[in-house]
């Protein structure tokens, strides 16, 4: 046990230093002389020199990486070319927005996952099972801007009950996490499922019916319980991945979070701030992957075989 | 880490409204002289009921004023910033030395109690008002004013709009409390006009710029009736009332602290959710709603339309004369003849506003209807002539090329109304036979682009109250780090924008602008398009919004009606 | 001993084999994919011929008809500088496709050879891989395309790129593992100590027993192709204006969601059923080739 948890950290740090190369080479990867992507065509020698010099861009580049490394574990993550402001206060102002949206999507995708796959797999092979899958499919096939805009078309502008967006509040949230919820939930109730009817299939629960306990009890007491295994180590794999989600919801419902800014940044050409974002998110992304595993196999120790099988080679 | 120098972001576009609007198009008044003659085009305001049916109800205090508008400034240090947003948001925090009617157009004394020029138009000495206060408790004398302007024309300040305003300011000088010399290069008339301007040129504390040092763009301090209360990045940046507020500006008729407890503005970039924000009332003030969204308002009582003419061409195209293709001035005019300008403000405005055939809108001082007649009107098979006439030919694919270089192009543009007019422009350039290559950027990277002369074409659009604008646009000192992006370097427009700015006689100064227009459009620099209508858009519970044509709405006399 | 040799290959040469004669058939004998089926064929179809079918030319404005809603002259309407909404969804189709299919191609090709030699030479080269893989897996698709936009500068094809480089790690780690599967069977392991070459059982052995998982995870990931170039175009990062891509129009429609419906209704609705048909025949095609992944 101890000897996985200590595994799963070396290969998160090995991880993390690697994000932390790709976001380094980010901005050296950018076709061109960054500093004449930066000061243009009339800039002059010396006006070139001297920004290399204060960028640090003269150096060797391990040098660079160096300084880099030394500044992202003071907070430093450079200074915003568009504002001007630090790149992590730019960064933690518009996380909250973003973790509220993927909490709210997340919390609905498990509601209307488990729901779904649970019926499901009780009326396996029925009318019902057939829409349930049927809408798990649709919901990786819909595009989620336009599943947004629909939302849009309906509840604001034909119904007129909810705003579009524009604020950070209660009513605002309704349409982006509904829409965030719908499409999350499909690898939830389809996993489910697949659980459910493998559950559902084994002895013990025919044993259990057989004693004749009411259907309820055996679904949700014996079933239920362990087939959910497999569903709560997805539902941690997809909080980080929500967070890649939302990039685009937040687009859609103009949503100020780190998917907005990210978008903004890039179109502003604000190399710092996009550089910024992807270390920040895949330092999260990295983080929870790490801590949902380990949790995982405290919760249940069988995991280690499994996922040192896999999860280290 | 980057020097700020080469963000550049000046004056308005489309989607940024700007620092003046004008209620009243054809002639404004050149700065220090008598109104102009009222003839020009007529403009709108829906709202000739409002002020009356407000005069009968008795303002009251409290409440919160939100205002939605599109664009967020970079910060609010308004000597280092050089977005029109954040003029127009600063000047709520600032108070101008003098001011202009919004009726008469005449300027009136504010912070200056009294003001006289020498002979020579060269020496400008104001006498300053004593009493006021800065938002952190200290006195504001002609002294802060000295400093203030010292800073903006200090290059290590890099003040770009505030330093531009000043260009022909010499030295300043504050013998006393109460005196303040400003000593110009040559006359310069349009300086009453930038002095107006409770933004760019505000008094700023010298005391609290030192001590908030790096942060001060965040938490800004001058004499406004509004005190910064707060910014949240991304979202909104909030006013309290400014109590000890006792030196309003003589054109409002509450002469003490505004009415509201709070000022805030709300930043909504999608244009949907902000009329939704509008709807809903989560905001009071929509500004800059688009030409096809305002007829619902128009007949809604509920909400009252404040609408405009710019103060300025809303969408012209730069041409980059650094280009081999543009330095022909056959292929500049073929580019005038091929794009129909009508359409365009059609499909982009639904015909809310005027086509421009030359560098100045009729909203502008020194705007000559001649234009109509001798601009270049849209003439595809004109347009095709003159390319052959420049040399090119047509390749197999029916584009013209020329040494076997097809005419490709950049134009460079932003997302809104922006994006439709450069498909337009695309569409319509696709006829002739020239290819064009549609770059979306964000303002801030547009204006950066252009700036750095990475470019063939950029849509372009500016505000300002005065036609000296031209001189920063076209002059060849503004060439290399300025805005003229087109890079126009020629001695005679050169002469040109300089006696402009020089003449102070009203009439004489008329003449140079008719002269300096006629030149523009025979030089074809530019593809002028349109000048727009611009509309904002009140939601009842908040009475008695101004406009003026300098500052667009005023919130002075505005309160909550609850 | 060589005569034993073929006699042993021919049992894992014969069974994909076996597997793809049917493959057809029971593909067409299960309704779901055998919509799924038609209606690919049809938008390829419409992928092919639908330009020379477009009433208009996608580009071209109409300033009589903007915003139009639909009618006879313009089935499903016009956009807001008058360009006809069903010749752009026609062309439209066919940029979609192409770009799926390219940027698959690089995922495919790319992601089969690290995850196949990943799994094949094993030792360091194995672990620097993967570990590569882990690091490109952190950062979700989205923001992964997203980076390479920013630094190749936003365009169809630049997406394209993006969108299919995107796609590698998680098809690398899939193709690996397949290939570690049949690499330790049985019949491998015999051919070896025949001493088959490794070049032949790359070849000859293993390339045509992975084949059908590839094949179904191709087939998913060219759904998510179409997603991933759709969004970035939606967040303008993708096709440029004027091409007709069904993300571009989709966010050009948003703009005018109070006033014109069709504008974002068709684009959508063009994707959604093409990346469904896409989805459910690689969720037909995992039943059939690959009961046990699913």
């Amino acid at each position: 046990m101890k000897q996985y948890i200590l595994q799963r950290l070396a290969s998160g740090l090995i991880v993390l230093l690697g994000i932390s190369i790709f976001s380094f080479a980010l901005i050296h990867l950018i076709p061109g002389d960054p500093i004449r992507i930066m000061l243009g065509e009339n800039a002059t020698a010396e006006q070139v020199h001297a920004l290399r010099e204060q960028l640090g861009l003269n150096q060797p580049l391990v040098t660079q990486y160096f300084q880099y490394i030394a500044g992202v574990l003071q907070g430093d993550l450079g200074t915003s070319f568009k504002t001007g402001r630090p790149v992590l206060s730019e960064i933690l102002e518009r996380f909250p927005a973003t973790v509220k949206l993927a909490a709210s999507g997340m919390f609905l995708a498990i509601c209307i996952g488990i729901t779904m796959g649970v019926l499901a797999a009780r009326f396996k092979d029925t009318f019902i099972d057939f829409s349930a899958m049927s809408i798990a499919t649709l919901g990786v096939s819909v595009p989620s801007f336009w599943l947004g805009i629909l939302l849009i078309m309906l509840f604001t502008v034909k119904l007129g009950w909810l705003p579009i967006a524009g604020g950070t509040g209660f009513r605002d949230l309704i349409l982006p996490a509904v829409t965030l919820g719908v499409l999350a939930s499909t690898v939830i109730s389809r996993l489910t499922r697949a659980g459910m009817v493998e559950v559902l299939s084994f002895d013990y629960i025919r044993t259990a019916r057989a004693k004749g306990l009411g259907e309820r009890a055996v679904l949700f007491v014996h079933a239920f319980r362990n087939a959910m295994i497999p569903v709560v180590t997805i539902i941690g794999l997809q909080i980080a991945s929500l967070l890649g989600g939302t990039v685009i919801i937040e687009r859609v419902f103009d949503w100020p979070g780190l998917g907005s800014l990210a978008i903004s940044s890039i179109a502003s050409r604000d190399f710092p701030l996009v550089q910024g974002i992807i270390l920040f998110i895949g330092v999260i992304f990295v983080l929870v992957n790490m801590l949902v595993d380990i949790v995982y196999s405290l919760i249940d120790p069988r995991i280690e075989v499994g996922q040192t099988k896999e999860g280290t080679s | 880490m980057v020097p700020k120098a080469h963000l550049k972001k000046l004056f308005s576009t489309a989607t940024m409204v700007s620092l003046s609007l004008s209620l009243i198009a054809g002639c404004s008044t050149p700065p220090a002289s008598t109104p102009a003659s009222e003839s020009g085009t007529p403009t709108t305001s829906t709202s000739t009921e409002a002020p009356a049916a407000t005069a009968n109800l008795q303002p009251k205090k409290g409440g919160t004023i939100t205002i939605g508008i599109a664009n967020e400034p970079d910060q609010l240090d308004i000597h280092k910033t050089g977005m029109a947003v954040a003029n127009q948001i600063a000047g709520n925090l600032g108070a101008s030395l003098v001011t202009q009617d919004p009726d008469t157009l005449e300027f009136k004394p504010y912070l200056a109690e009294s003001w006289e020029v020498s002979e020579d138009g060269k020496t400008w000495t104001f006498k300053i008002r004593t009493g006021v206060k800065f938002h952190d408790g200290t006195d504001m004398t002609a002294k802060s004013i000295a400093e203030t302007y010292q800073r903006a024309l200090d290059p290590a300040t890099a003040a770009k709009v505030a330093g531009s305003n000043l260009s022909e300011v010499e030295s300043v000088e504050a013998p006393d409390d109460t005196t303040l010399v400003l000593h110009l290069k040559q006359p310069f008339a349009p300086l009453l006009q930038f002095l107006s301007d409770p933004g760019w040129l505000q008094p700023l504390s010298l005391q609290a710029i030192a001590q908030a040092g790096d942060k001060y763009g965040r938490q800004p301090v001058g004499v406004g009736p509004w005190k910064f209360e707060k910014w949240e990045n991304g979202q909104s940046i909030s006013f309290t009332r400014n109590e000890e507020f006792a030196w309003a500006d003589p054109i409002f008729q509450n002469q003490g602290a505004p009415y509201a407890d709070r000022l805030v503005y709300r930043f909504i970039s999608e244009n949907q959710t902000l009329l939704a924000a509008l709807d809903s009332g989560s905001i009071d003030i929509a500004r800059g709603v688009v030409a096809k969204d305002v007829a619902k308002y128009r007949d809604n009582p509920q909400f009252e339309v404040k609408e405009m003419l710019r103060n300025g061409l809303g969408l012209f195209v730069m041409l980059n004369t650094r280009r081999p293709a543009f330095q022909e001035i056959e292929v500049r005019q073929a580019l005038n003849k091929a794009i129909n300008k009508e359409a365009i403000m059609k499909a982009v405005i639904q015909g809310e506003g005027v086509v421009s055939y030359g560098p100045l809108p009729p909203s502008l001082f020194g705007y000559d209807e001649g234009v109509m007649d001798y601009g270049l009107k849209y003439q595809v098979e004109e347009a095709k002539a003159l390319l052959e006439k420049a040399g090119y030919t047509k390749n197999a694919q029916g584009l013209y090329e020329k040494g076997g270089k097809p005419l490709k192009l950049d134009l460079l543009t932003q997302t809104g109304t922006w994006a439709q007019a450069s498909q337009l422009i695309q569409a319509m350039l696709k006829d002739i036979g020239v290819e064009v290559n549609i770059v979306t950027l964000e303002w801030g990277a547009l204006v950066d682009t252009a700036t750095k002369g990475s470019f063939d074409m950029t849509l372009m659009g500016y505000t300002l109250n005065d036609p000296d604008v031209l001189y920063l646009f076209l002059h060849s000192s503004q060439a290399d780090n300025g805005l003229n992006f087109s890079y126009v370097k020629d001695a005679k427009m050169d002469e040109l924008l300089v006696k402009g700015r020089t003449t102070v006689d009203s009439a004489a100064r008329k003449d140079v602008y008719k002269e300096i227009q006629k030149y523009v459009v025979d030089q074809a620099w530019w593809v002028p398009i349109y000048t727009e209508k611009q509309f904002n858009v009140v939601r009842k519970p908040v009475e008695g919004v101004g406009i003026h044509p300098l500052r667009g709405l005023m919130y002075h006399d505005s309160w909550v009606n609850q | 001993m060589s005569q034993v040799n073929p006699a042993v290959l021919s049992a894992p040469q014969q069974k994909p084999h076996a597997r793809e004669d049917g493959l057809l058939r029971k593909l067409w004998n299960n309704p779901k994919s055998r919509y799924s089926m038609l209606i690919l064929l049809l938008v390829i179809a419409v992928g092919i011929a639908g330009p020379w079918f477009a009433p208009h030319d996608p580009t071209k404005p109409y300033y009589e008809a903007l915003l139009a809603e639909p009618s006879a002259e313009h089935l499903l309407g016009t956009d807001s500088i008058g360009r006809d909404v069903f010749s752009r969804l026609l062309h439209g189709t066919r940029v979609t496709l192409m770009v799926a299919v390219m940027a698959v191609s690089i995922t495919f090709i790319t992601g089969t050879f690290i995850g196949v030699t990943s799994a094949f030479v094993g030792g360091v080269v194995d672990s620097v891989l993967m570990r590569i893989m882990d690091i490109l897996l952190a950062i979700p698709n989205i923001i992964m395309a997203m980076a390479i936009v920013a630094i190749l500068g936003p365009s169809l094809t630049n997406a394209m790129i993006a969108v299919g480089i995107a796609g590698i790690p998680k098809y690398a780690r899939l193709t690996r593992g397949s290939t570690l599967g049949v690499k330790s069977s049985g019949y491998v392991e015999a051919s070896r100590a025949m001493g088959t070459s490794q070049a032949r059982i790359l070849l000859f052995q293993i390339m045509p027993n992975i084949m059908s998982t590839l094949l179904v995870y191709t087939t998913l990931q060219i759904g998510i192709a179409i997603l991933d170039t759709a969004a970035l175009s939606f967040i303008g990062l993708g096709a440029q204006p004027p091409t007709p891509e069904w993300g571009t129009m989709l966010s050009e429609g948003k703009e005018y969601i109070t006033d014109a419906w069709w504008l974002a209704t068709f684009p959508g609705l063009s994707i959604s059923i093409v990346v469904f048909s896409v989805n459910i025949l690689g969720d037909a095609l995992r039943d059939i080739l690959d009961p046990k992944s699913n």
